[in-house]
């Protein structure tokens, strides 16, 4: 298929309930160079010619791609039930979902599994002086958080990285109960003076926080977003 | 999710995600009847940028060619084809008026313009029409990416 190359699954691991994280290569050739943030459109010839895209999780500088993955159709289910060995088809990485200038802080707001893009942007920056930044991360439990433990390490690693979980659906410890609203935003904005804010998640997540962004005066310029759909 | 039937001129229906009738705005009907901006058949129109993203075999493929003024690094004129539904044709219409309204966008705003943006100027599209926004947004940032590269080279 024209613009996309074979990989292969060298492992799968399960990330939280109906998330999968596949540790992928190429058949052959060189991993391709990528900026975190991006994404590949992924293609299983069983299924059909339509592809599906998926951000890249992994940092800069692995030795094979990551591809966090929730099983919630049925193009997803078939890629997170693929086994070590099986194939399947990747695009070159594509996209424009990260901060064009590295040095302005920013504060990031995740919904969901709308986290991937991030934890490569912060995978990436792991080790090396990296601007502020602030995560807001909503999602329905802690038990459907991915990566809440990478993301307390990160956090107790970087002085300049502030991580805060919120819960939908329940009452938990160390996460507040309730959806991201326009305080939190502005607390995140005053605190890490006008940063770039970036947005990643369903559609109604996205389109929800964009609005309470420009609610609270926020111009359109700070603002980027990726809507997973 | 909640859902009103259109009442009339510019009235627009909640999301439809939850599987209830969608009604179409007024401008989204416009810019479908009547799009903006198209490159017509046999029409001449030099390009200093041209994007194209999408395949025929998925059903939405999208051209966009961009004229640009150098001096001020603004969007003169945009022109567009698609093989895509009643969703990118509005979208990929509304976005090429944002483009070149007002003097032009500059390049730099071109590449931040955002599906939300559009999807917000036609008064609202289903989420299931939501990629139809993101055609039309890449398009136009691959050949502003096209253009870049073009003037690095030249």
């Amino acid at each position: 298929m024209q613009g996309y190359r074979e990989w292969r699954v060298l492992a799968r691991a399960e990330e939280a309930p109906g998330v999968e994280t596949l540790r992928v290569a190429p058949c052959e050739g060189e991993l391709p160079r990528f900026t975190p943030g991006q994404f590949v459109n992924a293609l299983l010839p069983a299924l059909g010619p339509e592809s599906k895209s998926y951000s890249i999780a992994n940092g800069t500088g692995a030795a094979a791609f990551l591809l966090t993955v929730r099983a919630i159709g049925t193009f997803s289910r078939a890629l997170c039930a693929l086994k070590e060995g099986e194939r399947l088809h990747l695009s070159e990485p594509l996209g424009y979902f990260y901060p064009v200038d590295p040095a302005r802080p920013r504060v990031f707001v995740a919904g969901g599994i709308g986290i991937v893009p991030f934890m490569s942007m912060l995978r990436t920056e792991r080790g090396v002086a990296a601007a502020p930044t602030a995560l807001l991360y909503s999602n329905r439990t802690l038990r459907d958080t991915v990566f809440a433990q990478e993301l307390a390490d990160l956090a107790c690693e970087r002085k300049n990285l502030a991580v805060r979980h919120f819960v939908t659906r329940a009452s938990e410890p160390h996460a507040t109960a309730r959806r991201i609203g326009e305080r939190d935003l502005t607390e995140a904005r005053e605190t890490h003076r006008d940063p770039d804010f970036f947005l990643c998640g369903s559609i109604a997540f996205v389109r929800d926080m964009r609005r309470t962004l420009k609610h609270a005066g926020v111009s359109e310029d700070v603002i980027f977003t990726e809507s997973f759909f | 999710m909640s859902f009103k039937p259109s009442q009339g001129a510019g009235d627009v229906a909640e999301n439809g995600a939850c599987g209830a009738a969608w009604v179409y705005t007024d401008t989204v009907k416009d810019h479908f009847f009547s799009p903006r901006n198209v490159l017509r058949d046999g029409e001449a129109f030099s390009a200093d940028g041209t994007g194209v993203v999408g395949s025929s075999a998925c059903g939405d493929m999208m051209l966009v060619l961009i004229k640009v003024d150098s001096a001020t690094q603004t969007i003169e004129a945009l022109r567009w084809r698609t093989f895509g539904c009643a969703s990118a044709i509005a979208s990929t219409s509304m976005m090429s008026v944002m483009a070149t309204e007002n003097g032009g966008m500059t390049l730099a705003r071109a590449e931040r313009l955002k599906p939300e943006e559009i999807i917000e100027r036609l008064g609202g599209l289903p989420d299931r029409k939501f990629h139809c926004s993101v055609l039309g947004q890449d398009a136009l940032r691959e050949a502003v990416k096209d253009y870049r590269t073009h003037a690095r080279v030249s």
